[in-house]
């Protein structure tokens, strides 16, 4: 199940909705570890800020309110993310190894604003791939994977997936078409 | 004046058409302001799927079993601690 329409994932975990945390860790794992690496942390810190952030985002679930005029998810989620990295990081201190990276981490702010903003846009774009799945025909969203995604000749998609040559390029033109109608709803909901 | 679609048009920019055709359809651009516009657009698309693709390569990230059981053994407690209380 995917978030797009009614409400967002952090509300949908605010309600209990069991499923939730699943798609809580599968969505936003990947974008949390990209953001470990701006922040120089290694593999094992980057596993344990994704642990971090979803135990913050568990106790603070309750209290959660989502209100575009108050701030976007993205902010939320950027803070929180930033705020259990730095944690990571005083703790490297502490244990004496090699904290440069916190040394001078107030300069780097508007570097790590500016690929915040690059990574989100990367996160929504993902995300827009799995909506786009759930909305399409499996026929059509595998036409495009294979053709678009995977770089295979029309020819041979058309073959493997027992289609004509011309139906993988209206899949291509529909998806394109959707893509970016789905785009427009994650902009304006988070 | 017969236009063309915008599949064909992409079949024609990706060479998926035979000589004739190709031949058919590059008249028909040189004199169509319309399909033109089409191919246009086209390259719009070209540019959304490049992003596309990026964004894919950019958060590919390898899955962790161990760190997934270990947060769902965790807010598994966490829940159970909360509705005992």
């Amino acid at each position: 199940m995917i978030y797009t329409t009614r409400k967002t994932l952090l509300e949908a975990i605010k309600d209990g909705e069991e499923i939730s945390w699943h798609e809580f860790y599968a969505t936003y794992r990947p974008l949390i570890i990209l953001r470990g690496s701006d922040f120089q942390l290694t593999a094992d810190e980057k596993e344990e800020l994704v642990q971090l952030v979803l135990l913050e985002i568990f106790h603070k679930r309750k209290s959660f309110q989502y209100d575009r005029n108050r701030g976007r998810l993205r902010d939320y989620l950027r803070k929180i993310i930033g705020g259990k990295a730095v944690d990571i990081l005083r703790k490297r201190k502490n244990n004496h190894v090699s904290a440069d990276v916190l040394d001078y981490w107030p300069d780097k702010d508007s570097l790590l604003e500016q690929s915040w903003e690059k990574e989100w846009q990367g996160h929504l774009w993902t995300q827009a791939l799995e909506i786009l799945r759930n909305r399409l025909k499996p026929v059509t969203f595998q036409a495009f994977e294979l053709h678009v995604i995977n770089e295979k000749p029309a020819e041979k998609v058309a073959l493997f997936l027992n289609i004509s040559v011309n139906m993988v390029y209206v899949a291509k033109s529909r998806s394109v078409k959707n893509l970016r109608t789905i785009i427009r709803e994650l902009q304006d909901i988070i | 004046m017969k236009h063309y679609t915008r599949e064909e048009l992409d079949r024609y920019r990706n060479k998926d058409m035979n000589f004739i055709l190709r031949l058919m359809c590059r008249v028909h651009l040189c004199v169509c302001p319309l399909c033109r516009r089409q191919m246009t657009d086209l390259q719009h698309d070209d540019a959304l799927l490049t992003k596309l693709k990026d964004s894919l390569n950019m958060l590919k990230v390898e899955p962790n079993v161990a760190t997934y059981q270990k947060i769902c053994s965790t807010i598994h407690d966490l829940v159970n601690k909360e509705s005992s209380e």
